[in-house]
């Protein structure tokens, strides 16, 4: 309560301030008067009561501040008056002004920006309860490569594995929704029945999957995410028990998760079925192939060394009770992560690079602004001398420097708010998945408390060095030696402001360097003008026969559209974030390539790898002739040809491949492609035929060389010709999936490049305000030179040096610390070393041209000045 | 100047100034006067703690004042006590008494 009146009061008497001084003065003046006044009518002499009430109780106007200085509001008041100081001075600059709101703007702005974008990765929890219980277990292969577990692995685990609590295996689901008018395609995940138990969230509404409900004949039901719910059903609570036709198999909605739900190893599905796989006793089937992931939850007070060694041991002892094939004999062990680090991992590093940079793109901005600030310092260096000459204290010039450095950031970091709200969008679309993929980025009052902070500690950091140095000098004495101190410290903040530019110039070229490299490197194909389409023939009748009937007709169709050259399908498109692998052996010897399961396979029509224009090295590609009742024969990659028979010849051998029952003969060997990424020296690879597969693949790729962009929507129309129900999706160019396939390191490469290009004009801008506030303090000495016959060209190579002294230190400390820090790139990079020194040259002359630029400007103006003049303004 | 300690005992401030008003109303010179006097110059206010800590218990709700003419018909502020001052001088009071009585026993005590 206190506490409030002294406040109220506190205002009330801010807004009469006037008043409450003049009050205070007349109080002060009456108890003075009424102190001499008793003296005097004891009899002393009006000037000895004057000078004995003086020494009793001190300075009248020291009484005054004292008692002003002891209201909170006089502290306000200063305040209010500094800032409309700050505000009349940035006024009568106003160029000043813009450049460095815009700078602090746009710096303050870049950092909220990437905070926002890598905070989900860096920072945020999973939001699971006992999240830390949560692990991710895969596969491991003789390379100690992590590789997707089957569902078979997950049979045994469950049964076997006394630590964990649950274990649940999943894999991503796209059923197309039919019985609309469209086929719709729909994102979610096939789970086993324990999935959602795993991650410990129950549904909102209804139940969860029915946990013993991941057989063969289990149950057809959903669980809907609350959006789909929502869209879809208008969020009605007596969704329960509705039908929902997926893939033209009726399902039953039976739960309904809560707001704010997402998986986290799936985090765009909306719905979540169940596995059905036929019985682990058979090894022939999708049951044991390698494409579940695998949660598990362990159980309360079980630490991770303990859940690891258990694991170990399960994987080294197999049982009689449960058989295990060769490719999932589990020979060498499993790789367990914890769930947080497994779906941050790829992001992990992405984002400590992205925030690394915007921290130095803000101690850059930060530094600038104290170099400006300083510069302008050096030029107002006698309003300086003046104040204090006037009964400034110290503390109130550093007070009213800081608020007009804290009055410029804050202009600035509502810019930065501005330019963070308006780009969050754009930048959210250009994620790459690895930092986008758990989602939830955008600007909120997180990030704007965020922004707000940096605004404080920018402006503060920026203005107090500034302002310590130029209140230090108490004196109007004019000419260079005053200014000493405050040129020296100038020198120092460039000096490092460059240091700081140069590393992120390094980060960006090494990332230009290893784009470059990864675009001239040879990726196996050729993208040409070929197009590319996923047709998801989910919803065509059970059966294989029916599937294969389904392709060969649409196949037909397409190549019938006029305009269309040829078309080809393959279950699997290079780049495009597919992964098929299966185990190969050589048939007899047992051989193989060293990988237990780790060789793609292709199921593709003939004709894919002309249209692909993937090489031939040895023998035939596919023919049309190897149908299903032809001989089983398959193309090789060159790379699997070289593990498999060293450098014999592949052609004729044979080998079996996934589940043992049909041995391919090898009729030919294709040149390497590249499936996972450009920088990706995974190639082993088999092509077979669609109809001598084991099962018919609904999913395929179909490309087409068309002749003319305006052919695509025929070609569509003739897959639905077909069957109406099949949806097409990911229409694109195979060209831009090979771009896209490198949106991680794009996108790294776009921030740095653009910070490192922002750094680059700052230090430019910096250097030159050093220079020429220099030149300006130097007037004097430059005009004595003149008068002493130094030449222009004297002069300007005069300032020139100066300046590119202070640049080539700068350089050489930013080299340094690069090749400290390029470390950190070293994931990101592909055959370019973090040292790479072609980067390291070319990074030093850009900077020193700039440089160069930048101290040319005001060294002409150095030159240009008159002797008689500049000693007259002395 | 003599060496005698003059300070007004910290914290002790508040309640000397509210015991003084609460006689009858003074101004400023008059408490100051009135504390010298009655303590027989022990203690000695300057004006600037004295008129801080007249704000203070003004703004606490302690203490009022308007604008008078003295005696000698000069303008003064003069303080006088409130309920609220009354009550806080008559707590703070009882408080002084228990804890000046547990140091002087502490002084006074021997072995």
């Amino acid at each position: 309560m206190r506490f409030f009146r002294t406040l109220i009061q506190g205002v009330r008497d801010w807004r009469r301030s006037d008043e409450v001084d003049r009050e205070l003065a007349d109080e002060l003046d009456h108890f003075y008067t009424e102190a001499i006044d008793d003296l005097v009518a004891r009899g002393l002499p009006l000037a000895e009561a004057r000078r004995r009430v003086r020494q009793t109780y001190g300075d009248e106007l020291t009484a005054r501040e004292d008692v002003r200085a002891s209201l909170w509001e006089t502290g306000l008041r200063d305040l209010s008056a500094d800032l409309h100081l700050a505000v009349r001075r940035l006024r009568r600059s106003p160029g000043f002004t813009a450049v460095v709101v815009v700078v602090l703007g746009l710096g303050i702005g870049a950092a909220t920006l990437i905070v926002s974008v890598v905070r989900p990765v860096l920072f945020d929890g999973l939001g699971y309860p006992d999240a830390d219980r949560l692990i991710a277990i895969e596969d491991r292969s003789d390379t100690g490569e992590p590789f997707p577990v089957t569902f078979g692995t997950h049979a045994e685990l469950l049964s076997r594995a006394t630590l964990l609590d649950g274990l649940a295996v999943y894999a991503s689901w796209n059923p197309t929704l039919t019985g609309g008018t469209e086929p719709e395609l729909l994102q979610g995940q096939r789970v086993s029945g324990d999935f959602l138990e795993v991650l410990g969230v129950a549904p909102q509404i209804g139940r969860g999957l029915d946990p013993g409900g991941d057989r063969v004949d289990g149950p057809l039901e959903v669980v809907l995410s609350h959006a789909f719910w929502t869209s879809r059903f208008g969020a009605d609570p007596e969704v329960l028990g509705r039908g929902l036709e997926l893939d033209g198999v009726d399902h039953t909605v039976v739960g309904v998760m809560p707001q704010g739900f997402r998986s986290v190893v799936g985090t765009e599905a909306h719905l979540w079925g169940l596995l059905q796989y036929p019985s682990v006793a058979s090894f022939d089937g999708p049951q044991w192939g390698h494409h579940l992931g695998m949660v598990g939850r362990i159980r309360s007070g079980v630490d991770m060394t303990a859940v690891r060694s258990g694991l170990a041991a399960i994987a080294s002892t197999p049982t009689a009770d449960f058989p295990r094939p060769e490719w999932a004999a589990l020979d060498h062990g499993v790789v367990v992560t914890p769930l947080r680090s497994f779906v941050t991992a790829d992001g992990r590093t992405t984002g400590l690079i992205l925030l690394g940079a915007a921290g130095l793109l803000l101690v850059i901005a930060c530094v600038n602004l104290s170099i400006l600030l300083l510069s302008r310092g050096l030029r107002r260096d006698n309003e300086m001398a003046l104040r204090t000459a006037l009964g400034a204290g110290r503390g109130r010039l550093v007070r009213q420097l800081t608020t007009e450095s804290l009055l410029l950031a804050g202009l600035g970091g509502l810019l930065g708010i501005l330019v963070a709200f308006v780009g969050i969008e754009a930048t959210t679309a250009v994620l790459p998945a690895s930092l986008g993929g758990l989602g939830s980025t955008g600007v909120d009052l997180r990030t704007v408390s965020f922004a707000i902070l940096v605004t404080l500690a920018v402006g503060t950091l920026g203005g107090v060095v500034p302002a310590l140095t130029i209140s230090r000098r108490p004196s109007i004495a004019g000419g260079a030696r005053g200014t000493a101190p405050m040129r020296r410290v100038a020198r120092v903040l460039i000096v490092g402001e460059v240091a700081l530019a140069v590393v992120l110039l390094i980060g960006a070229g090494l990332l230009t360097r290893t784009m470059q490299r990864l675009l001239s490197e040879p990726y196996g194909f050729d993208p040409g003008g070929t197009l590319v389409m996923q047709v998801r023939a989910t919803s065509v009748p059970a059966g294989d026969a029916s599937v294969h009937q389904f392709w060969e007709r649409a196949l037909g169709a397409i190549r019938d559209v006029p305009g269309v050259r040829s078309a080809a399908v393959t279950t699997q498109l290079p780049l495009s974030g597919d992964r098929d692998m299966y185990g190969v052996v050589v048939d007899g010897t047992g051989r193989t390539n060293g990988a237990d399961g780790s060789v793609l396979r292709y199921s593709v029509s003939a004709g894919y790898h002309r249209l692909m224009g993937i090489p031939i090295r040895e023998g035939r590609s596919l023919a049309e002739t190897d149908r299903g009742d032809a001989p089983p024969v398959t193309v090789i990659s060159a790379s699997l040809a070289r593990s498999l028979f060293g450098e014999g010849p592949a052609v004729g051998r044979r080998i079996r491949i996934g589940a043992n029952n049909t041995a391919f003969t090898i009729v030919g060997v294709a040149a390497d492609v590249r499936q996972e990424s450009l920088a990706s020296d995974v190639t082993d690879a088999v092509y077979t035929t669609p109809d001598q597969w084991h099962w018919a693949d609904r999913i395929r790729w179909v490309a087409v060389d068309l002749a003319d962009a305006e052919v695509l929507d025929p070609v569509k129309r003739a897959v639905w010709s077909v069957n109406p129900n099949q949806s097409i999706v990911r229409v694109e160019s195979l060209d831009s999936v090979v771009r896209r396939s490198e949106s991680r390191r794009r996108f790294v490469l776009t921030v740095l490049g653009v910070f490192a290009g922002f750094a680059l004009v700052l230090s430019g801008l910096g250097l030159y305000g050093v220079l020429s506030s220099q030149v300006g303090a130097r007037r004097r000495e430059m005009g004595i030179r003149a008068a002493l016959g130094a030449t222009r060209p004297e002069i300007v190579t005069l300032v020139v040096r100066h300046g590119v002294a202070l640049a080539t230190l700068g350089v050489v400390i930013g080299l340094g610390a690069a090749m400290l820090l390029s470390r950190g790139l070293t994931s990101l990079l592909f055959g370019v070393s973090a040292i790479d020194p072609v980067t390291y040259v070319a990074v030093t002359v850009s900077f020193m041209s700039v440089a160069a630029l930048a101290c040319w400007i005001p060294a002409r103006r150095a030159a240009t000045v008159d002797p008689l003049s500049s000693l007259a303004a002395e | 100047m003599d060496e005698l300690n003059t300070d007004v005992i910290q914290g002790t401030l508040d309640m000397i100034i509210l015991k003084t008003v609460s006689w009858a109303p003074l101004h400023g010179y008059g408490i100051a006067n009135r504390i010298e006097d009655v303590s027989g110059s022990v203690f000695k206010v300057n004006p600037g703690s004295l008129l801080t800590a007249l704000r203070r218990l003004e703004r606490a709700g302690l203490l009022e004042s308007e604008w008078r003419t003295t005696e000698n018909s000069r303008k003064a502020k003069y303080y006088s006590l409130t309920s609220a001052g009354e009550a806080r001088l008559a707590a703070e009071r009882r408080d002084w008494e228990r804890r000046s009585g547990a140091v002087t026993r502490l002084l006074a005590a021997e072995g």
